[in-house]
């Protein structure tokens, strides 16, 4: 009787201890979603390093694509050629910062992912101008090349889109801002 | 009892092996864990070191040192002063020091991405030399080194970049300063202008296009070209008054319906495949005058008449002489009475001019008359030239005609019709031009309008602030010293539409004359042939 209430008490504690040392083990046990971060951001940084390293001709200058995502070229390219890079079972956005909040650029750098779990941002260190439309240029075409008699040839006249729009930076501060772009991946 | 020790004993064995898997769990866990840490912080360098070194940032830099060159262009418009002489250029320059701020700005802003990592970033100040390669190009270098510490890492990278950017776009200080100084109670006549390279080459800029050599004519008129169906169709709109500011081009078959209209217009383009003028050369010809004393002498001429061939827009008869001697070297002629011959001979037509007046003057050549058949003044009031080798389908959007005097006699040379759209262009755009011979765009910031610097740039200031009789290139304009310009026939005067209106201001004032260019620069903008040079074409005989 007694020896049996031993080894009861034995089994017991014995069931105890391993109890709490598996308890104990899967406090300690590996955890594996950094990988499936790991993954995402190593697709969020190869899409931005495609930004930064991917020329492209706008307006007769090579350009980083990174500073040329308005031109309609760049978004035809995007389209045909790197948004097949990235799993379709990914969803990804491109945005800038305007010095208070991120904002996307919208399509086609968009690819939404409906009831995404994971996301990972990619955020580049390369000050990006985003030119602001909305600034009206100062020299206009028509003041100086334009009228009954005095009208020449357009084609030895200035060209609107040669003019320094001085403002082109996202917040209309005097100063110089940086405005930074980066890549958002989710699953 | 035994086997209750035993039992125990291997609880107590187990318990022991469990804990030290346990720890070597915990210490595996942990290790993991600070791999993990030091993982994050080189993915943090390795993406900030993808980063500096992308073209990206090359590019964002051309945009940073041309906003600084805005900024010191701004400077000088808002503050009306010029930066102190020699202190703008060069790597202790204003535009170095400016540059040099915003990418203090962009390193900071490094600094505070590693320091999110748990990094420590610290950079050398950068050093910065700017020099222009071109006349709208300059070439900056920026070079600095980053250190990269933390945890164990220390990585030293050197940030060198040399780029070039365009200066096209921002606004010429040098202009604004001196035009706002010129009319500082006007700010309307401030010239706020972009400097922006002329599409128009120096090559292109030397070349007059000679559309046509002409057998004679008269006047100078620069115009759109139109031709008789065009003006039929301003004649049956109602809007005939527009012809004034037309040359008409017209051709032989056209010529007797619209012979009575040709003087509405600004000029005419006679094409007519028949040749101008037949000549007769008379030697010697003897005229009447009279001396001092009030005797009869005679006035000796070679004289050449021109009988203009059908078809001709008057068919007149043209009268040259050069003088061969006189009775008395005091003898003088009434050619406002029309020159009397010495004898009875025959000149055939030109007998009316010389018996019956026509209209006599003279230059440096000798003396000219002119006369139809009847001896009357058949000068047009308009400019014209005949021309033989036009095609039909010759249509020229705008042409000058060009005359040296305002004679219709057809031994002058020079008469043409010209493409003068190329200067006009270079001087109506506002366009700058690349002649090595101007202040560039650093001496503009400092003043330096007299400079001739190896890349000089220039353009042309026209309208109604350029008043003045001096060459209207925009640093001889401004010049210390007075550079003064000739007329150039052809050239608009107005830089706005409506300084060029006729409602506001009389035709011929602003549209043209008030141009002029320096003879030391007119052969640069192909203009010397267009020079103006006589302003009365009625010279006394001395």
């Amino acid at each position: 009787m007694e020896r049996g209430f031993i080894f009861m008490l034995d089994a017991f504690i014995s069931l105890l201890v391993v109890i709490a040392f598996v308890s104990t083990l899967n406090q300690f046990s590996r955890d594996y979603s950094y990988i499936q971060d790991e993954t995402l951001y190593s697709y969020g940084r190869a899409i931005m390093n495609i930004l930064l390293y991917h020329t492209v001709t706008v307006n007769d200058q090579e350009v980083s694509m990174v500073h040329a995502l308005s031109d309609a070229d760049v978004k035809a390219t995007w389209n045909e050629k790197i948004d097949n890079l990235i799993p379709p079972q990914l969803g990804y956005s491109i945005d800038y910062y305007d010095g208070s909040s991120w904002r996307s650029f919208g399509l086609p750098y968009t690819r939404e992912k409906d009831g995404a779990k994971r996301k990972v941002s990619v955020v580049s260190t390369i000050p990006v101008i985003i030119k602001n439309e909305d600034i009206e240029q100062p020299y206009k075409y028509d003041n100086y090349c334009h009228g009954p008699k005095t009208q020449p040839d357009s084609d030895v006249c200035m060209i609107p889109k040669d003019l320094y729009v001085p403002d082109e930076f996202a917040t209309a501060d005097a100063g110089y801002k940086t405005t930074f772009v980066r890549v958002v991946i989710e699953v | 009892m035994r086997r209750g020790f035993a039992l125990t004993l291997s609880i107590i064995i187990l318990i022991f092996f469990l804990t030290l898997i346990l720890t070597v769990e915990s210490q595996r866990s942990s290790i993991e864990e600070q791999t993990r840490a030091n993982h994050a912080r080189m993915r943090a360098i390795s993406s900030l070191l993808a980063d500096i070194d992308s073209p990206a940032l090359t590019y964002s830099l051309k945009k940073m040192a041309k906003r600084t060159l805005y900024d010191l262009d701004m400077k000088v418009i808002t503050s009306k002063a010029y930066f102190p002489d020699g202190t703008v250029r060069g790597p202790t320059g204003e535009f170095c020091k400016n540059l040099t701020a915003k990418y203090n700005g962009y390193l900071d802003s490094l600094k505070m991405r590693a320091n999110d990592s748990g990094l420590t970033l610290t950079y050398a100040e950068p050093a910065c030399d700017v020099e222009l390669i071109g006349p709208f190009n300059a070439s900056v270098s920026l070079n600095t080194t980053l250190n990269i510490t933390g945890s164990g890492i220390f990585i030293n990278k050197s940030l060198d970049r040399t780029f070039n950017f365009s200066i096209e776009g921002v606004y010429d200080p040098m202009l604004y300063f001196e035009s706002a100084e010129d009319n500082p109670a006007d700010p309307s006549y401030f010239i706020m202008r972009p400097i922006i390279n002329s599409s128009i080459s120096n090559e292109k800029v030397e070349e007059i296009s000679r559309i046509a050599d002409a057998d004679y004519g008269q006047g100078w008129a620069y115009g759109a070209v139109i031709n008789t169906t065009d003006a039929l169709q301003l004649k049956n709109d109602g809007r005939e008054g527009e012809w004034g500011v037309y040359i008409l081009y017209i051709t032989p078959d056209e010529l007797s319906e619209w012979k009575n209209d040709l003087d509405k217009f600004a000029g005419v383009i006679f094409n007519s495949p028949s040749g101008g003028a037949t000549r007769k050369d008379f030697t010697a010809v003897p005229l009447q005058g009279t001396d001092s004393h009030g005797l009869t002498c005679t006035y000796y001429l070679d004289m050449e008449c021109w009988v203009e061939d059908s078809p001709c827009i008057n068919c007149g008869v043209y009268v040259d002489g050069y003088k061969n001697g006189m009775t008395a070297s005091d003898c003088t002629v009434n050619w406002d009475n029309g020159a009397r011959l010495g004898g009875p001979q025959s000149y055939e037509k030109c007998n009316a001019v010389f018996e019956s007046g026509g209209k006599w003057i003279s230059d440096k050549n000798g003396l000219h008359a002119y006369a139809n058949s009847q001896g009357e003044n058949i000068r047009m009031s308009k400019p014209f030239i005949k021309v033989q080798h036009l095609s039909q389908d010759f249509l020229p959007d705008r042409v000058l005609i060009n005359t040296e005097l305002d004679t219709i006699f057809p031994v002058h040379s020079g008469m043409e019709a010209l493409d003068i759209e190329v200067q006009r262009g270079a001087v109506l755009c506002g366009n700058y031009f690349a002649m090595g011979k101007g202040p560039d765009i650093f001496s503009r910031l400092e003043g330096n309008i007299n400079a001739k610097d190896k890349y000089g740039i220039e353009t042309f200031v026209v309208g109604m602030w350029a008043k003045d009789a001096k060459s209207k290139l925009d640093h001889e304009y401004y010049s210390t010293s007075t550079i003064r310009g000739n007329k150039i026939r052809g050239m608009p005067g107005c830089l706005r539409p409506d300084m060029c209106d006729d409602k506001l201001y009389p035709e011929g004032e602003m549209t043209i004359g008030r141009f002029r260019i320096s003879e030391e620069r007119d052969n640069d903008y192909g203009m010397d042939t267009l020079i103006q040079r006589y302003t009365n074409t009625k010279i006394q005989i001395k």
